[in-house]
């Protein structure tokens, strides 16, 4: 279980304030969507949760205990062991093959090779991008992008599942796939937040924050 | 292989995928360490190469002989004291040598062309080897490579001799370098028991700083008592100009090493540095899926590695070409290896600085930022 207590959030010391000491709890196996207009912080507080930002108040609390104080290389421990990323253009690099790119998901976890080649064929493969495994991603669509990005969060069978707007780019077929492969990991019991615009995909999570601006 | 060492494993060789996928920046990197071991080499590998030569002609010249003979008309020094000066410290070879006639070959029945000899105390060394045959023992004669053909020799044997002088058995040939050139014209007899008095002393020093301080020692050797009677003469003087030369040289070398790898280490710097720049956002995405800041930073040094090995080995090959070319010699190999390791660690050092800004750049910012 993930949950932030009295969080507050300035990008720069006189900045708008964000959060204005929110507390909230995101439970394991169940999916959490953050909603709310654009600018009201949906995506820093995937990043607050996610390690990837400090509170300016506040703390962060995984199972119980506060992360958001750890020194940066624990934090970047806890990221690389736990969570699965899923970004909203999804950031895949454009120089590698598909299949390196969903390799980079576990590799500053230390996954071990062979566990990582056979569970990217598993997960291409139910994500319908199997056949463009050695392809780049210059030479793929949008949409399989997208599944290629997913495919890379999974690949250390993450405990965390942290999504930007997962399906904000893909047709309904293709966001399908991913919303049925996150409500598949928080069946599973990890703790999925999705930060988004897409009623759909809201409509499926489990929980809700609302976030004003 | 343990579960960390797998991974810092699996992080070299993403550094090593990372050059493949950077391949302009890769390259420039190489191009910028080949042109500094190239240009290091050809520039100092060449005077690397001419000091090597000039130290060792000065060498060859006897900057490290000490040659020690009495005053007209003394009695010489006794042959117990060549074993103590071969036991001193710092001497490389020593041999005495005794008085002086001519002989001719026998086989010509007196006729034929007179050769100096002289008598020699103590064996053959790095510049008086044997060519053929052996080293005389003691009423033996070994025959010098310029006077075979005086004494009509084809191959050492027979013997010599004189009117004053019993023949003697020719055993071998030899030849002289250096302070002994001389003697290979002429005929060496190994010193007989009742040759007791040796007329000249040569002592080859181990190196030329050592001469001063030899002399003095070889003379305490000799003659403790007498030495104002003594005459000697050592190469000071040359090893002088040796340590002027090799002073000169080395200065120059140093300052041209400096210069160009100061040089290179800024170039090594912006490039890499504007590599990573270009490339932030591939580095905020590494960083939210979990590399550590060390990690980013083993990325980058690995790839800059790569590259610069690539450069450095390219460079080193291309710049012996050319010294090969100009100068007609190969510099010293540690001095090769030296400037093709010293281009690569300039190069891993110039990287440091791009590899810790890109590793503390916050990932979240950079990612905004389409
Ligand atoms: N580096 C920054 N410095 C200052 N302000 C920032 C910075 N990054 C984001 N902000 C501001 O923080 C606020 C929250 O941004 P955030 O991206 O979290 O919103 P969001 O809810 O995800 O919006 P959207 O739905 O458009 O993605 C915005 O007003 C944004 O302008
Ligand atoms: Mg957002």
């Amino acid at each position: 279980m993930i949950s932030v207590e009295e969080l507050t959030f300035r990008y720069k010391r006189r900045g708008e304030e964000l959060f204005s000491g929110l507390s909230f709890s995101f439970p394991s196996g169940e999916m959490t969507a953050i909603v709310g207009p654009s600018g009201a912080g949906k995506s820093t507080l995937l990043y607050i949760v996610g390690l990837m930002l400090s509170p300016t108040s506040g703390d962060v609390l995984w199972d119980g205990e506060i992360v958001s104080t750890l020194a940066d290389a624990e934090r970047s421990r806890l990221r690389a062991a736990r969570v699965g990323f899923v970004f909203q253009d999804a950031a895949l690099d454009s120089t590698r093959t598909v299949a390196a790119n969903v390799a980079e998901g576990g590799l500053y976890a230390g996954v071990p090779r062979s566990v990582i080649t056979r569970r990217r064929r598993d997960l291409l493969d139910r994500f319908g991008v199997m056949l463009r495994d050695n392809h780049r991603p210059g030479e793929v669509s949008g949409g399989q992008a997208q599944r290629v990005a997913l495919a890379r969060a999974m690949i250390k069978d993450p405990d965390i599942v942290l999504a930007d707007e997962p399906t904000g780019n893909l047709d309904e077929a293709a966001a399908d796939v991913v919303m049925e492969a996150l409500a598949e990991r928080a069946a599973g019991g990890a703790v999925v937040i999705v930060a988004t615009h897409d009623t759909r995909l809201a409509g499926i999570a489990s929980r809700r924050l609302e976030l004003t601006s | 292989m343990n579960r960390g060492s797998a991974h810092r494993l699996a992080l070299i060789k993403e550094g090593f995928a990372m050059v493949r996928s950077n391949l302009v920046a890769s390259a420039l990197i190489a191009t910028i360490v080949a042109l500094i071991s190239g240009a290091v080499l050809a520039t100092t590998g060449q005077t690397a190469a001419q000091e090597a030569a000039v130290l060792s002609t000065i060498d060859d010249a006897g900057t490290r002989t000490i040659t020690i003979r009495e005053g007209s008309g003394g009695p010489g020094f006794d042959r117990d004291a060549l074993p103590r000066i071969l036991a001193l410290s710092d001497v490389e070879s020593a041999i005495g040598l005794g008085q002086t006639f001519d002989v001719r070959n026998e086989a010509r029945r007196g006729g034929g062309e007179p050769v100096p000899t002289r008598v020699v105390f103590g064996g053959p060394n790095a510049d008086l080897v044997v060519a053929q045959g052996r080293w005389p023992l003691p009423g033996e004669a070994a025959v010098g490579d310029g006077a075979m053909p005086r004494l009509g020799l084809e191959v050492p044997s027979g013997s010599v001799g004189s009117v004053e002088f019993e023949p003697v058995a020719v055993v071998g040939s030899f030849r002289g370098a250096g302070p002994f050139a001389n003697l290979a014209n002429g005929v060496l007899v190994g010193a007989a028991p009742e040759d007791t008095t040796m007329r000249l002393v040569v002592v080859v020093a181990s190196a030329p700083e050592e001469v001063a301080g030899l002399a003095a020692a070889v003379v305490e050797v000799l003659s403790p008592d007498d030495r104002l009677s003594l005459r000697i003469e050592t190469s000071e003087q040359l090893a002088n100009v040796r340590q002027a030369v090799q002073g000169e040289l080395g200065r120059f070398s140093r300052e041209l090493i400096v210069f160009v790898l100061a040089g290179g280490l800024a170039l090594t710097t912006v490039t890499v540095l504007s590599a990573v720049t270009l490339r932030k956002r591939d580095f905020g995405r590494r960083r939210v899926l979990g590399a550590s800041r060390s990690a980013i930073v083993v990325l980058v040094l690995t790839q800059t590695a790569v590259s610069a090995v690539v450069g450095s080995a390219v460079g080193t090959v291309a710049g012996l070409a050319i010294v090969r070319q100009v100068a007609e010699a190969v510099p010293p190999w540690s001095f090769v290896v030296g400037v093709g390791t010293l281009a690569l660690l300039a190069a891993l050092v110039a990287a440091m600085l791009p590899a810790l800004l890109a590793a503390r750049r916050d990932p979240v910012r950079v990612l905004r930022v389409p």
